[in-house]
């Protein structure tokens, strides 16, 4: 063979091996390299996930601690009894209303009390019927809502309202006694209205005191 | 006849042996880079990613949940609390109020008191008008009351005068 034609073989040859090299690199390297970016960028998100849920884990971590350096324990045990729904809601209400009457030194006549009703109370929507014909429905709870001065609206839980009718006898410095009683208790005492009437004289002693009827429509709350 | 004594070009392929040699290099070199990126690259970020997975899967604390809870019961109680205490009237600054415009002479009986709307009604009674005119006096310049109003007076057999009041008194006593 002479070397003109060895020559073009050999040309051949690396021309072929050549253009193999760029098929390598052009489909197997670019499209590992592609599959390693891709693994890269899952490991990014797997990282960010991991971030956002180490700082969510802080936030709650350190709200618990100022929670807890709050002294939430004993509050939440002083402050849960207006939030009770247990079954012996109203038993613990009128034992609770016995004891703080008799500790203002008042005597307790009668006391009724009604079942627990929600504090907003859901409606049946309200259809109204426009001129042209449109009807248009309002939420009922957003009118008693607004009724209601609004506050009710900030309610998170499903406060329930229980009326309590208590009917005491004492003096007016005994009521009074009561009333700062009732706003130091932890447990809200919400009085709707008081009326009082004369009971007549009663010997305390050796003194006659003017004895008061004061019939007190109050709620309490619960969940 | 003068013999030409000079080199005979010997025709080499050393020009295609570098081409074939380069080539086969470049050849090898994108075989190796595709060896590399799988064998040791791809592995080693597979196996990152596994790692990071299961860190991910196994971060989640047990008492997160129990946080969780307790961080939602906290923000009930605490909101309710606040919005029940915060528009709770309170009744005895009313009283506070009462005994400073009552006037010494005047005695008032049937007592009620409409939280809600504020309202008080009751009946007074004392020695005689003069005292009945001072109270109206006392009553036109109290702060707490919002507006009053004085009707049924009259003289009773035993020289005494009896009246109604009504009254409202303003928010802010309630508060």
């Amino acid at each position: 063979m002479d070397i003109k034609r060895i020559k073009q073989i050999k040309l051949l040859i690396a021309v072929f091996i050549f253009i193999a090299a760029i098929c390598v690199a052009y489909l197997l390297d670019s499209s590992k390299w592609k599959e390693i970016n891709n693994v890269k960028s899952q490991i990014g998100q797997v990282e960010s996930l991991i971030s956002a849920k180490k700082s969510y884990y802080a936030i709650i971590d350190s709200k618990i601690d100022a929670l807890n350096s709050a002294g939430w324990t004993e509050k939440k045990s002083s402050i849960a009894i207006n939030f009770d729904s247990s079954q012996f809601f109203v038993p613990k209400i009128n034992s609770f209303f016995k004891a703080i009457v008799a500790s203002s030194g008042m005597d307790l006549g009668t006391m009724t009390s009604s079942t627990p009703e929600p504090l907003v109370q859901p409606q049946a929507p309200i259809t109204n019927q426009t001129e042209d014909g449109a009807k248009t429905s309002v939420q009922g709870t957003q009118e008693v809502v607004q009724q209601a001065g609004n506050y009710l609206g900030q309610l998170q839980g499903p406060v329930k309202k229980t009326t309590i009718n208590l009917n005491v006898t004492g003096t007016y410095a005994e009521f009074k006694n009561l009333l700062s009683l009732f706003e130091g208790q932890t447990r809200i005492i919400t009085i709707k209205s008081i009326t009082v009437s004369t009971a007549g004289q009663e010997l305390k002693g050796k003194t006659a005191v003017n004895n008061l009827n004061f019939s007190v429509v109050l709620d309490v709350y619960s969940y | 006849m003068a013999i030409e004594i000079a080199p005979i070009k010997k025709e080499t392929d050393l020009r295609e042996n570098l081409i074939l040699v380069f080539s086969i290099i470049v050849f090898l070199i994108s075989l190796g880079v595709y060896f590399y990126l799988n064998n040791v690259i791809l592995s080693q970020n597979k196996a990152k990613l596994l790692t990071t997975t299961n860190e991910y899967n196994t971060l989640a604390g047990s008492d997160v949940r129990v946080k969780e809870s307790e961080l939602s019961l906290a923000g009930k109680y605490i909101g309710d609390f606040k919005v029940l205490f915060e528009n709770n009237p309170k009744v005895s600054n009313f009283f506070i109020s009462f005994q400073k415009w009552t006037h010494p002479k005047v005695v008032y009986s049937g007592f009620i008191f409409d939280i809600s709307s504020r309202r008080v009604t009751m009946s007074g009674s004392t020695s005689g008008f003069q005292n009945v005119m001072q109270q109206i006096a006392i009553l036109n310049i109290e702060s707490t009351i919002e507006s009053y109003q004085i009707s049924n007076v009259a003289l009773a057999q035993d020289n005494s005068v009896n009246f109604n009041l009504e009254l409202t008194v303003k928010a802010e006593v309630l508060k």
